[in-house]
């Protein structure tokens, strides 16, 4: 057996920087050494990432302070996302990172509310979110021991992209990550096609044992090198470019990020103390760049700073994440829409099964079949729950949308959404990143209620159904007004 | 809100008063109208007298008193099960509701249990468990709350009397408005469109309909097989046990807060120890013995003299194709069958009820609900299935079964298990069904499966550190396990039925 030592990350931005910390945090006592080999970056000013709650853990677990990471990225947090304009009349709907409601009789809440909306009751679902209710207000809370007793509340945040990746660069090195700097390489491989080493345009050669491949949609190593094919989604993700650019910070600052339907795509803003990110991802077949983002900038309502960025957007997946020796991460495994923010969760869910399965010996199958089935569960549920907008939207009469409606989801999406309609309740499966509650704000803010509620919540008494209702919207009422404003809450722990 | 869905039990025992039970707390809502059929005629197969800790949230469900039911079942605690004689003929495991050691900076405990044994290290891994030792020691008490305490690292279960359970049951289902009918069913009446089962006749007459009809019938799935046809799927390549002896003795002493299981030439026994009498059986295929002989081993092997004849059992294991088809579920025996060397079998029926609760269908029985069903239980079968495998397949015994059974071929889900773990210690957690981490690592090694090498992060703690955690660790438990009372002396306290058995053998 032939310890694995020498780690070589090749690639760029953020995926390598959080890889290089990643391993070296994991592994790095155990004589595990990181070099990286950096690609020129691809990230431009506008630039805005966005995570779901996961982030915060991983942080924690990198030795990485909260305050630190949103003062140095100009970074806010975010309770949920709010989506506009994807179900005709319909008003905007919030998907809050957290429960809503608490049980009844031992029964979900949710029972209760699809007995009670058909019986006339105006409450929307998001009404019995914490997370929705704060955001709405432009609040933003840390839980208590009240909160926690009473729901399940998270937060992400958005983050500028360049000092971010600028962050987690400098944090990774101090960890003892060595850099090289290149343009070209060259992969050497031995008879059975394992990756070598990488020849740089300079002439140095950088052996390893494992090598990371975080090149971003090119996949430079995995795909380009390995040949491991993607299996593309392009079925069910209508997409197939982006336009990035920026505006300046919106006043006072959101604590949630929105996105809003359009008639060729989906307008994503996402604010950070700096800036207001956008990004519109459409469908070049119906939308020139310049008009995209001419339409986006008005929808928008932003007068936006110069040099937009426009990038083609194919959504699919590597077949396999791990081949050999070689271990796509990020947008290099896996290229997903922007839609639900999954981008750096995605990558985390890599780094995270890549260092507890570190292998023992690369030319083992174990680890890396492992990885493989569960990262091919894992972003497939992504897939599924991001498939949801465009399957369940409502908007009729324009080409983009229509066909994205009749678009046959994928049976695991399918059979998620019959049962949902049955009963009002979600199948989960193994590798879920998102919540049964979150896919129930999904489902229900794109206006999918289930035709009949479970026959048991008849049990509860209705008056006591009633005044668990009310102590809950009572309960989160009192609890937001008390709330600091995002502006308030980031300058009282002194990250702006 | 609409009329009570009509609810027909068909079958007593274990399964139908279960059923009984748990639906029996509808009635007075008016969401469920609930009759149970049952013949007092028809023996019950009476399986199961040992349970998984699962049964606890059922009784807590139902909000049965913890030592009034045991009282009532003549019930002893559990801890785990004990296995003499798998994997090699002179070994000796113990499978704990508990876990063993704790993670470390993120580690799973086993991997820094093989470095140390890979240093030299003379640490089992029993001497890691709690609930191990408190088996071992033949003690108990009930786990602490706080969770910082080495005693919060278990969980338990119990031994009873299936029968007395039944019986307790039906008093509880008959007070929340169950109503029983002592008959036999001669005839079953489908509607002839849609298939549904429309009605059961009985040897009275009487002709009884019914809106969802819950098959506890027993192997012979009156509904489900004879009726509806859902088919079986034989699991007997794996699983060649098919028959069964089953004798209950006079309680000798140890009483032990553990389920005894011995691996045999064909098969194996079980020792299960009651308030009033120590269950026993041998299980076996009869492949490899025949009935006389399997029988006078298990005469053989008991330690009090036999209270009443063996009875034999006979089954084969698989299950049905479908558990729940039209308006009929399959509950227990009648939706399938695996040998009690987990102890899943009352477990199965509870967890069938729980999905049937979670996903209670109204009149017209939506067959997305139905679906979800199925999915939900063909994976909990699928898992306790492997698992039992396990323990046939990976051993050293000479005996035809086990040599058989070391070269049969397993299910592919099973070897990948089995060679992840031997290659690194790792062992995939999954979301649904039966047996987490912590089961398996206690099978695995027991069965003399040990990691060839483990997570490299476990190289991350300095080994003095690593050897003074663990001392730490070992030591805590030995103090904690002494200071537990005896598992007989608990039960005299808390749940003792008296003048109906002595602790220390005598009648009392």
């Amino acid at each position: 057996m032939s310890t694995i030592n020498r780690v070589i990350i090749l690639g760029r931005d953020i995926a390598a920087w959080l890889s290089a910390a990643a391993v070296l945090r994991a592994l790095g006592r155990t004589g595990v050494t990181v070099e990286v080999v950096e690609l020129p970056s691809l990230l431009s000013a506008h630039d805005v990432y966005a995570s779901l709650p996961a982030l915060e853990a991983f942080h924690t677990l990198l030795g990485f302070p909260e305050t630190d990471v949103l003062r140095i990225a100009a970074g806010t947090f975010t309770l949920g996302q709010r989506f506009v304009n994807f179900s005709g009349p319909r008003p905007p709907f919030f998907h809050g990172y957290g429960t809503h409601g608490t049980q009844i009789s031992r029964q979900p809440f949710s029972q209760f509310w699809f007995k009670a909306r058909q019986a006339g009751l105006k409450a929307e679902w998001e009404d019995f979110s914490l997370n929705a209710a704060a955001a709405k207000q432009g609040r933003f809370f840390v839980p208590d021991e009240d909160i926690n007793a009473f729901a399940q509340c998270n937060y992400g945040y958005h983050l500028n992209a360049v000092r971010y990746a600028a962050y987690v660069k400098a944090q990774a090195l101090r960890m003892g990550a060595l850099v090289h700097q290149a343009h070209v390489f060259d992969a050497r491989q031995d008879t059975d096609g394992y990756v070598t080493s990488l020849l740089l345009g300079n002439g140095a050669e950088i052996a390893g044992d494992l090598f990371i491949d975080a090149t971003g949609p090119d996949s430079l190593l995995l795909g380009g090198v390995m040949g491991v094919e993607v299996e593309s989604w392009r079925q069910w993700f209508p997409c197939d470019r982006t336009i990035t650019a920026a505006a300046d910070p919106l006043r006072p600052l959101p604590s949630y990020s929105q996105v809003r339907a359009l008639r060729t795509g989906c307008l994503h803003l996402l604010p950070t103390q700096d800036m207001t990110g956008m990004i519109y991802a459409f469908s070049s077949e119906l939308s020139k760049d310049d008009e995209a983002l001419q339409m986006a900038a008005v929808v928008a309502g932003l007068r936006m700073r110069p040099d937009a960025v426009a990038a083609v957007l194919t959504p699919g997946r590597r077949i396999r994440a791990w081949d050999r020796n070689v271990v796509a991460v990020g947008d290099a495994a896996c290229v997903f829409d922007p839609l639900d923010n999954v981008m750096l969760d995605a990558l985390q869910l890599g780094l995270a099964h890549l260092v507890t399965e570190f292998p023992r010996d690369a030319r083992q199958p174990y680890e890396r079949d492992d990885y493989n089935r569960s990262m091919l569960s894992a972003f497939n549920r992504l897939r599924d729950f991001q498939i949801v907008h465009y399957r369940l939207n409502k908007h009729m009469d324009e080409v983009f949308w229509d066909r994205a409606r009749m678009d046959a989801p994928p049976d695991t999406l399918a059979y998620k959404i019959e049962l949902f309609k049955a009963r009002g309740i979600v199948p989960m499966y193994d590798d879920e990143t998102f919540s049964a509650d979150s896919w129930m704000a999904s489902f229900i803010g794109h206006g999918l209620m289930p035709e009949s509620y479970d026959p048991l919540v008849d049990q509860a008494a209705e008056p006591d159904v009633i005044r668990a209702f009310q102590s809950v919207l009572g309960f989160i009422r009192e609890r937001v007004q008390a709330m600091p404003s995002q502006d308030a809450y980031l300058a009282q722990n002194r990250i702006a | 809100m609409a009329a009570p869905l009509k609810v027909v039990i068909i079958g007593g025992g274990t399964a139908g008063w279960m059923s009984a039970a748990m639906l029996g707390t509808l009635i007075r809502s008016g969401v469920a109208d609930v009759r149970l059929i049952e013949s007092s005629d028809i023996g019950t197969v009476g399986v199961g007298e040992a349970t998984l800790p699962h049964i606890k949230e059922f009784n807590d469900f139902l909000g049965l008193n913890e030592a009034e039911f045991m009282r009532e079942t003549k019930a002893s605690m559990k801890l785990g099960i004990r296995f003499d004689g798998w994997g090699r003929p002179d070994g000796s495991y113990v499978h704990p509701f508990g876990a063993f050691g704790q993670p470390m900076n993120g580690v799973e405990f086993q991997h820094y249990w093989t470095r140390a044994r890979q240093m030299g290290l003379d640490l089992s891994l029993e001497e890691c468990s709690f609930a191990v030792q408190a088996v071992r020691n033949e003690r108990f008490d009930f786990p602490s709350e706080d969770p910082r305490s080495i005693k919060s690292t278990f969980l338990y279960a119990y031994h009873f009397d299936a029968s007395l359970y039944a019986a307790y049951l039906r008093k509880y289902a008959e007070a929340k408005g169950v109503k029983r009918t002592d008959a036999k069913v001669s005839g079953v009446t489908l509607k002839p469109d849609i298939g549904f089962v429309e009605s059961v006749t009985l040897e009275t007459g009487e002709t009884v309909t019914g809106d969802l009809f819950i098959d506890c019938s027993g192997f012979r799935g009156l509904l489900i097989e004879q009726n509806l046809k859902a088919g079986w799927e034989s699991w007997g390549d794996w699983l060649p046990c098919d028959r069964a002896w089953a004798v209950p003795c006079e309680r000798k002493d140890p009483f032990t807060p553990y389920t005894w299981l011995t691996a045999r030439e064909a098969g194996w026994t079980w020792r299960i120890p009651l308030q009033h009498r120590t269950g026993n059986g041998y299980v076996f295929s009869s492949r490899f013995i025949s009935e006389d002989a399997a029988r006078e081993t298990l005469l053989a092997s008991l330690d009090g003299a036999p209270a009443a004849d063996p009875r034999l059992i006979s089954f084969s294991a698989g299950r049905r194709r479908t558990s729940w088809m039209k308006n009929c579920v399959a509950v227990g025996l009648a939706s399938g069958f695996l040998e009690p060397l987990e102890s899943t079998s009352i477990y199965l029926i509870q967890i069938a009820l729980t999905f049937l609760i979670q996903l209670f269908p109204r009149a017209d029985m939506a067959p997305r609900l139905i679906a979800e069903f199925n999915r939900l239980i063909d994976i909990e079968y699928a898992r306790v299935r492997d698992f039992l495998i396990l323990h046939y397949h990976a051993n050293t015994r000479t005996e035809p079964l086990w040599e058989y059974t070391r070269n049969m071929p397993v299910p592919e889900s099973l070897t990948e298990k089995i060679e992840q773990f031997r290659h690194r210690g790792h062992i995939t957690k999954y979301r649904d069904g039966l047996f987490n981490p912590a089961s398996w690592l206690a099978v695995l090694v027991g069965q003399d499966i040990l990691p060839e090498s483990y997570d490299r992060m476990a190289d991350n703690m300095p080994h003095d550190v690593m050897k003074q955690r663990l001392d730490e660790l070992t030591g805590r438990i030995r103090a904690s396990v002494e200071a537990m009372p005896m598992h007989d002396e608990f039960v005299r306290d808390y749940c003792y039925v008296p003048g109906t058995r002595s602790l220390h053998g005598a009648a009392s």
